[in-house]
């Protein structure tokens, strides 16, 4: 009798961890998760530890543009997330030594760190491929005293009217 | 009551059901002749081409050989399926321009069909990064009589 409720317990525990993990698993693929930010490539904008909300519907909704810090995977790690900002989307001119024809690639969109000397982006791999993007980093959550808004649009505005750079 | 239990059993499910398919695998059906006579995805009625089962275990550093399906790096609302023909660091001469000597670069491959009269692969749109990739072909599922594992 001890035993199958024992048995019973661990089951609802199993189950209740499982519905748990799918659910978070399914909000942070399609809806947004925390980032925490480590490394100094987007220093003074986001520092090392800052962490941030991201949400996943403007990549959804075609709606990334340029002057947006987004997360994008490292097109030479796999699993790593780069924090970058776009500087140039297909067919803008960037100039770099990475574009000889002077414009960004079609399917393709060119990144930089704001902390220009210390940063690896598109200036050193090259343009990334527009499916790289994961995320748009929309507010600030830690440290409290620089919380705020990152990107002041919402991801359903197609109009640019970002202030905070 | 009714009602609300049964949104909250509905959207767990669904949340299950699209984790299974994330971190396990799913089916995918082959659309296009590029990887013929591998893998059939030429014909026009749907039940006639096939459906692989593609794995989402051990994406990274695959070996040659291996057949993935990947974002396209120049559309990205579109997925291919190629063959793994060489790895970072390896050489490779493009077939439309054998003089184009290109060495892979870290952490990406150089996907091939295997038909060579009909397709749109690495030589025309050269390396694909390993965070492109969102499968790995396993085994053909349908038709059941091309039931098959895929490698190795």
């Amino acid at each position: 009798m001890v035993q199958s409720t024992g048995l019973r317990r661990l089951w609802k525990f199993t189950k209740g961890t499982a519905m748990f993990y799918c659910v978070a698993h399914c909000f942070s693929r399609h809806v947004g998760e925390l980032v925490i930010c480590s490394g100094p490539s987007m220093h003074p904008t986001i520092q090392d530890g800052d962490i941030v909300l991201a949400e996943r519907f403007s990549v959804r909704l075609d709606n990334v543009q340029v002057g947006d810090i987004v997360g994008c995977m490292n097109p030479q790690k796999p699993k790593e997330l780069l924090c970058k900002r776009i500087i140039g989307k297909e067919g803008n001119p960037v100039s770099s030594s990475q574009l000889p024809s002077g414009y960004v690639p079609i399917g393709h969109v060119f990144l930089q760190g704001d902390n220009l000397p210390v940063s690896t982006d598109s200036r050193h791999f090259g343009p990334v491929p527009e499916a790289l993007v994961q995320i748009r980093l929309a507010l600030r959550i830690w440290p409290l005293d620089r919380a705020g808004w990152i990107n002041n649009r919402w991801f359903w505005d197609t109009a640019k009217k970002n202030s905070k750079e | 009551m009714g009602i609300g239990r049964l949104l909250v059993k509905g959207t767990i499910g669904g949340c299950a059901v699209l984790t299974f398919f994330d971190v396990v695998g799913h089916p995918a059906q082959v659309l296009g002749n590029s990887m013929q006579p591998t893998l059939e995805g030429g014909h026009a009625h749907w039940w006639k081409r096939d459906f692989v089962w593609l794995s989402t275990w051990n994406l990274h550093k695959c070996s040659p050989g291996t057949i993935l399906t990947f974002v396209s790096p120049r559309d990205k609302n579109v997925v291919h399926i190629k063959r793994v023909t060489a790895v970072e660091n390896q050489v490779v001469r493009p077939e439309s321009h054998p003089d184009w000597i290109t060495e892979i670069p870290k952490g990406h491959y150089w996907m091939q069909g295997d038909n060579p009269q009909h397709r749109h692969d690495s030589n025309t749109y050269g390396p694909v990064s390993a965070a492109l990739v969102k499968g790995r072909a396993t085994h053909i599922i349908w038709p059941p009589n091309r039931w098959q594992r895929l490698q190795k």
